[in-house]
């Protein structure tokens, strides 16, 4: 099925609505390797189409999964239905209408020879080195490829198609001494298996598993933070979220009434880039047909812009931005690629910058997206003094207002990484709260 | 329409060397949420398929399509030989010894769901909306959704089950704004039922008590962190009891060595007033199932007895890799997902407590309604954030305060309970594990735990 046979489908259906139809086919596998053994496989085929109606200013959308044009005219006419008796009254007003360029896609061609055989002997070397370190208890991985086929179209005459693929990799790895137990987990994504370094991702997971043996609580305090490239790309995928068109236009985003404010440090220089080399998460076009932008987010310490889909840009009276991605509750906004820009300090050097801190190698948490105040375990991390690693830390917590963190941050690093769609370098936040002993 | 023709068609092809199962699901849907009054999002889903698995020499291969046809079995089925045949072996052995249940088990729910007009179902989520405004709330976000899964499995041994379940919910959020800006107040209602859940005005309690909650938090202030006494409320003592503890009794864990649990069975983990029961036959309760994903009849089980860790949750896998009997602890999200061991209703067994579960606290926290929160089953260290909190002085509750957050580990946690309340109630949720979501509740008592690190600023 392609972009032009959906056009077909919804001009023969010839009913006075409009429709928006996007239908998605993916082919995956995985594998998973426990303590060394190969324990199984996986493989999913799955074909769905979300459409989406506007009758006289209602909406509906319905999500099914198909297998044939006939169930897709099924899926219209129900969505079509859906609208007349019970459509939302908040809805867009129209679908896009603005033709994109179509670019050559992110697809590695390598993805249709991948041999799962290759794949899992990687994640076995892999696992072998690790190991054999000190302390290393169990190392259990997971890898896995997919191909994904997307085509859209809407009853604007507005189509495209769209073919990409994705790999990833995730260690976890336990280290233990005596009854004391600690993980460390490390993840990489590229177009395909090939594009990851097994060995580097499954040693470097090893090394904070083993290296957190000892850990304790840090003493409460007001000091440093230093934020690994992991922990920052979760902050900043947090931050480019409160940009989000539709939680600025009901007041639900600390970012509201921001837009060409301060909202961080000068050395703050944060895009969305829609074309990545290698990347996933590249996109000529947003679930809505709507081209998407490589754009400034912040830059000299002003935010920039917000993130629209279709509807949150007719309601503040701002244009799409071409950021209205599917999410699990329908119609929602989303990035293509989040970067900012590194430094050119070591993680070394960063650490022997700070007189008193944490350096946070991993968390969990997000934000109160309302306010912004951040309460965040330090799931691994270092309590650092004078410029030194003292000692790991457990039952610590650090305190900070998204905003002020952001205001905060003194000097990036050069170290780097790319998870979710979000290129983060390490980084120093200044004047941060820190609850332990 | 599911029928088990695709079952035998499937059991049929398999080699005979190889166990095999399948798991066919067929789902319906509806979803409204409304904002402020106005009616934002309509939708329906519609989804079906099947998931299938092989097993030789201790190697799952599995495959999954949203077609259900013997043509898309027959492809599923070479796909997951593909991995079993792997020219890499493993040297993990086991035998998958399912229970020989032969049964169709009709709706079980007074007022079956689809039986219920559009109209009324987006007159609810109207009415719970309206309930939870007032003039300090800035907006209000309501969502109600429900899905019927039709579920046929069946394995290459004989064993066949068909069973249905459903999923009525009922979310909403009121947003207050003061001087520190916007806070708000969630809470949800439903099960594994009928519609009769929302019956009784239940739904617009819930949109009042959202409310009045939320009105709590004007002026509230972020607490100062550190170490405090804390008193947990049945939501939070829930959500540790799933998150840091039961995420630990599941046994693939186990067997990966990523739990803090492993190795302790049969040993003291906790104080003796400790009871924790994992139940998925209470009626109704949104992490209630019939059968398991592998047709094992769900079981009760008691994870810890007064202390002493009494057993894991199993998968047939599981069970028979660490020589216990398997308990019906196989879930699976839908056809697409390999069902792998889960908690369904996780809970901590009342105690005594009352009032006096505050006495004795000079300066404390009690926490009231979970936000979030997230959990390494290997170290066992956790954090979980609550909705609000209240200041215990002097062993009474005292000033409101927000964004309060508590961290620690699962089994120091554990040995700091000094307090067990004699009331109870079950959260209901959806829990995340290995991409794939299913529905649970927890609950318990309120519990008092002493000296815990507290988040703030």
């Amino acid at each position: 099925m392609d972009s032009e046979s959906i056009l077909r489908a919804i001009r023969r259906t010839k009913l006075d609505a409009e429709f928006d139809v996007r239908i998605i086919e993916d082919h995956s596998s995985s594998l998973s390797i426990e303590r060394g053994e190969f324990v199984g496989g996986q493989t999913n085929v799955g074909k769905e189409a979300n459409i989406r109606c506007l009758y006289k200013e209602r909406s509906s959308s319905v999500h099914l999964s198909i297998n044939s044009i006939e169930d897709l005219k099924l899926g219209i006419i129900r969505s079509y239905k859906l609208a007349k008796t019970l459509g939302s009254e908040d809805g867009q007003s129209k679908f896009s209408m603005q033709k994109h360029i179509n670019k050559p896609n992110p697809f590695s061609k390598k993805i249709d020879t991948v041999k799962n055989y290759d794949v899992l002997s990687m994640m076995l070397d892999a696992q072998k080195e690790a190991s054999n370190l000190e302390h290393i208890y169990s190392v259990n991985i997971f890898s896995g490829y997919s191909h994904t086929n997307l085509c859209a179209a809407n009853s604007n005459g507005i189509n495209g198609d769209w073919k990409g693929s994705s790999a990833f990799l995730r260690a976890e790895v336990i280290a233990k001494e005596g009854a004391e137990q600690t993980t460390g987990s490390k993840g990489a994504e590229s177009i395909d298996p090939y594009g990851i370094d097994f060995d580097d991702v499954v040693i470097k997971a090893s090394n904070v598993a083993s290296r957190m043996l000892g850990a304790k609580s840090a003493p409460t305090f007001k000091g440093d933070l230093l934020l690994s490239p992991e922990v920052s790309n979760l902050i900043f995928g947090e931050f480019v979220s409160a940009m989000n068109g539709e939680d600025i236009l009901k007041k639900r985003s600390f970012l509201i009434n921001k837009k060409d404010q301060v909202v961080a440090s000068k050395l703050i220089k944060l895009r969305e880039e829609n074309w990545l080399k290698r990347s996933p998460y590249n996109r000529q076009f947003d679930d809505e047909l709507i081209p998407t932008s490589s754009k400034d987010l912040v830059s000299n310490g002003l935010l920039r812009t917000y993130l629209h889909n279709i509807y949150s840009a007719e309601k503040t009276g701002e244009i799409p931005t071409g950021n209205g991605f599917f999410g699990l509750d329908g119609s929602s906004i989303d990035t293509t690629n989040i970067v900012l820009k590194a430094g050119n300090v070591k993680t070394e050097d960063l650490i022997s910058r700070i007189k008193k801190g944490i350096y946070m190698l991993e968390t969990g948490d997000s934000p109160n997206m309302a306010t912004g105040d951040l309460s965040a375990m330090v799931m691994n991390g270092y309590y650092i003094e004078n410029g030194e690693i003292k000692y790991p830390v457990k039952e610590t917590m650090v305190g900070v207002n998204l905003l002020d963190l952001m205001k905060n941050v003194s000097v990036l690093g050069s170290e780097y990484v790319g998870l979710d769609g979000i290129f983060t370098p390490a980084l120093i936040v200044n004047n941060v709260q820190v609850s332990g002993k | 329409m599911l029928n088990e023709e695709l079952v035998k068609f499937f059991a049929s092809n398999v080699k005979s060397d190889f166990y095999g199962d399948i798991r066919l699901n067929e789902s319906e849907g509806t979803r409204f949420v409304v904002e402020n009054s106005k009616v934002r999002k309509v939708s329906q889903t519609s989804d079906s398929g099947f998931g299938l698995r092989v097993m030789k020499n201790g190697v799952w291969g599995f495959a999954s399509s949203s077609e259900l046809s013997k043509k898309s079995i027959k492809t599923a089925l070479d796909s997951a030989y593909s991995y079993v045949n792997s020219k890499i072996k493993s040297k993990i052995r086991f035998e998958i010894n399912p229970e020989m249940n032969v049964a169709n088990v009709k709706v079980p729910w007074q007022k079956d769901i689809r039986d219920i007009e559009l109209s009324k179902k987006l007159a609810l989520v109207k009415a719970v909306d309206e309930a939870a405004r007032g003039k300090e709330t800035v907006s209000t976000l309501s969502a109600y959704s429900d899905v019927v899964i039709h579920w046929i499995q069946g394995s290459t041994l004989g064993n066949i089950v068909s069973f249905y379940e459903s999923y009525p919910n009922l979310g909403v959020s009121s947003f207050i704004k003061d001087s520190s800006g916007i806070q708000s107040i969630r809470k949800t209602l439903g099960g594994n039922c009928g519609f009769e859940i929302f019956e009784r005005g239940a739904a617009e309690k819930l949109g009042k008590t959202v409310l009045e909650e939320a009105k709590n938090l004007i002026g509230a202030k972020v607490v100062k962190g550190g170490k405090y006494d804390v008193v947990l409320d049945p939501s939070m003592t829930g959500v540790y009891t799933h998150e840091a503890f039961g995420h630990a009794t599941e046994a693939d864990a186990i067997l990966a060595g990523a739990s803090v649990l492993e190795g302790k069975l049969g040993k003291v983990v906790g104080k003796d007033t400790v009871t924790i029961i994992d139940d998925p036959t209470m009626p109704g309760a949104r992490g209630s199932f019939k059968f398991d994903q592998e047709g094992t009849n769900a079981k009760k089980r008691v994870l810890v007895e007064n202390g002493l860790l009494t057993n894991y949750l199993n998968t047939l896998e599981t069970s028979n890799r660490l020589k216990l009997e398997p308990n019906g602890a196989a879930r699976s999200m839908d056809y697409s997902c390999r069902p792998i061991a889960r908690m369904s209703n996780t809970f901590i067994k009342p105690g005594d407590f009352k009032d006096d579960i505050y006495e004795g606290i000079k300066e404390g926290i009690a926490f009231y309604g979970f936000q979030y929160g997230y959990v390494d089953p290997g170290s066992g260290k956790f954090m979980f954030k609550s909705q609000y909190g209240r200041m215990i002085r002097n062993g009474k509750l005292a000033e409101f305060i927000r964004d309060a957050a508590l961290t620690g580990s699962t089994l120091e946690i554990l040995n700091r309970i000094d307090a067990i309340g004699k009331d109870f109630s079950l959260d209901g949720g959806t829990c995340g594990k290995e991409g794939q979501w299913v529905p649970v509740t927890s609950g318990g008592p309120s519990i008092r735990v002493r000296q815990v690190v507290v988040g703030g600023q």
